[in-house]
């Protein structure tokens, strides 16, 4: 006989089975015996409480706690962002609201990203800070201390948007007067070439040349000029208007966010919140 | 894993619960292995009424240790219940020795028990191997083991217990379990295969003397054809 075989022959004496009416009468036996000495059916209330103590004792050894924690840090990680980003600043998670996105903006190595990051979180608390002031049943007496606090934030992230705008600005305006000089220098060549040519007139061209060298800087309204050599005239005039609407806009672009971070501390003062809403996200716009 | 997990959490759950006298774990524990604790026992014992005595007070004790908070410390109902048939057992064979006054060892090869409640309702003997099937001969061979083979054999496959579960219910390793498991069925191989030898040997014995005497009766008939013939 095979091991195989035996062991099939052995799984068979699973056959032999008490009596139905000796398991049914000692059923009883047992029941009675227990009614008697203090057996009790447990409510629901104590099943929790001991799958609670279970857990617990489940949870004190060292590859569950693991395991327990990094599906906590997994969870949180998954859920806790989304909800992190709608916390508000009477909230108890806007501390951790605000320490991840500081944590975001110290991990963003490109200057200007770090800029523009810094600001559209500074411009997303104020836009908080007045929607929770725009709501009226949040003035009352007992929430005067807090009111004046948020009041305080407010200026300061209000402050900080600024700032981050306008070293932005400052960015882009530099690099603007680079890419300007960088131009200059071709029209240079281009002069320096022109009055080799120019032999005849040699030092009048030469002359002429160092003239408009000189003269290429921004005039009484801040319009750069472009070179004036000759074969350039007709080509000069037509992106000096390109330029023209350019600085144009830029000027406003510029004096605009200034005025409306000016308007917005007006209306807000003045308690104008809707107000200062609308210009928070026309800020938020030019930002993007 | 995760299904394994829920079934060790599940478990522990209702221990605890059994732990805090709750009737319905119990009774539901009792239902569902009353026949098993039953079985494990018949096949100690070898007596049904015995087996049917001993299994009531395995339950009865089960309850008297959750009254007096004297639980053994198991980590599942099942192996709990083992353990208190094993000792209930242990007890009875003590109580037998000192009532016959022998001795009787757990580890003895010798230790052959006398079965009352066969499939057949007979003892074991030579003549009723003859009619007995496969099974029944496995059963009674079973009897002829040690005790520690014995036991071993029915909890790992005939109640279906797992190795982990027979170390904890026996206190011994893991290896040890294995190691037991593979003597203890190499053990009864031996037994069955020495008997089902026997078997063929004396069938053939006597298929052969049926072959002389068939030969001795056909050399009979010749002489006794040839004796009318001549006459």
């Amino acid at each position: 006989m095979t091991g195989k075989q035996l062991i099939t022959n052995l799984r068979e004496l699973k056959n032999e089975q008490p009596d139905n009416d000796f398991l049914k009468e000692n059923r009883e036996l047992l029941l009675t015996q227990i009614s008697n000495s203090g057996g009790e059916k447990i409510g629901s209330f104590k099943r929790f409480l001991i799958a609670f103590e279970n857990l617990a004792k489940a949870s004190a050894k060292p590859a569950m706690s693991i395991a327990l924690f990094l599906l906590v840090l997994v969870t949180a990680g998954v859920f806790g962002a989304s909800y992190l980003e709608s916390s508000k600043p009477n909230d108890s998670l806007y501390i951790a609201r605000v320490l991840s996105e500081r944590m975001k903006v110290n991990t963003t190595f490109n200057e200007e990203a770090r800029e523009k990051l810094a600001s559209k979180y500074a411009l997303s608390h104020a836009e908080d800070i007045v929607l929770i002031l725009s709501d009226e049943n949040f003035h009352s007496e007992e929430n005067s201390e807090q009111i004046a606090r948020l009041s305080q934030d407010f200026k300061e992230e209000i402050s900080k948007a600024s700032e981050g705008i306008n070293n932005l600005e400052r960015n882009n305006n530099q690099e603007n007067i680079t890419s300007s000089t960088s131009n200059n220098n071709e029209d240079r060549v281009e002069i320096s070439e022109n009055s080799s040519e120019g032999n005849e007139d040699g030092q009048d061209v030469k002359d002429e040349g160092v003239m408009i060298i000189a003269e290429n800087n921004k005039d009484e309204n801040g319009i750069e000029i472009m070179t004036t050599s000759n074969e350039e005239e007709e080509m000069t005039e037509e992106e000096v208007i390109e330029m023209e609407i350019a600085q144009v806009e830029d000027q406003l672009k510029g004096t605009s966010s200034e005025d409306i971070i000016k308007e917005i501390t007006d209306l807000f003062e003045k308690d104008k919140f809707d107000e200062a809403k609308l210009k928070l996200n026309v800020l938020k716009e030019i930002l993007q | 894993m995760p299904s394994g997990l829920i079934k060790k959490y599940k478990e522990k759950q209702a221990l605890s619960r059994l732990k805090r006298k709750d009737k319905e774990v119990f009774i539901s524990a009792y239902d569902k292995y009353g026949s098993e604790i039953n079985r494990f026992i018949y096949y100690k014992v070898g007596k049904r009424e015995e087996a049917n005595d001993l299994t009531s007070q395995v339950f009865l004790k089960t309850w008297e240790h959750i009254q007096n908070k004297s639980l053994i410390k198991t980590n599942t109902i099942r192996a709990l219940f083992y353990r208190i048939a094993r000792n209930i057992v242990i007890d009875y064979y003590r109580q037998k020795s000192s009532e016959t006054s022998e001795e009787i060892s757990l580890d003895s090869d010798d230790n052959h028990i006398d079965i009352e409640d066969m499939a057949s309702g007979e003892n074991s003997s030579i003549d009723s191997i003859d009619r007995k099937s496969e099974r029944e001969l496995i059963e009674s061979k079973l009897y002829f083991l040690k005790e520690d083979y014995r036991e071993i054999i029915v909890m790992r496959f005939v109640n279906d217990l797992s190795p982990d579960e027979i170390a904890e219910i026996s206190g011994k390793s893991k290896g040890n379990v294995r190691v037991l498991i593979h003597r203890s069925l190499k053990a009864l191989r031996d037994l069955v295969s020495d008997e089902m030898k026997e078997k063929e040997d004396r069938l053939n014995k006597e298929s052969e003397a049926d072959t002389e005497k068939n030969k001795e009766n056909d050399k009979e008939d010749d002489k006794g054809k040839n004796k009318k013939n001549n006459s």
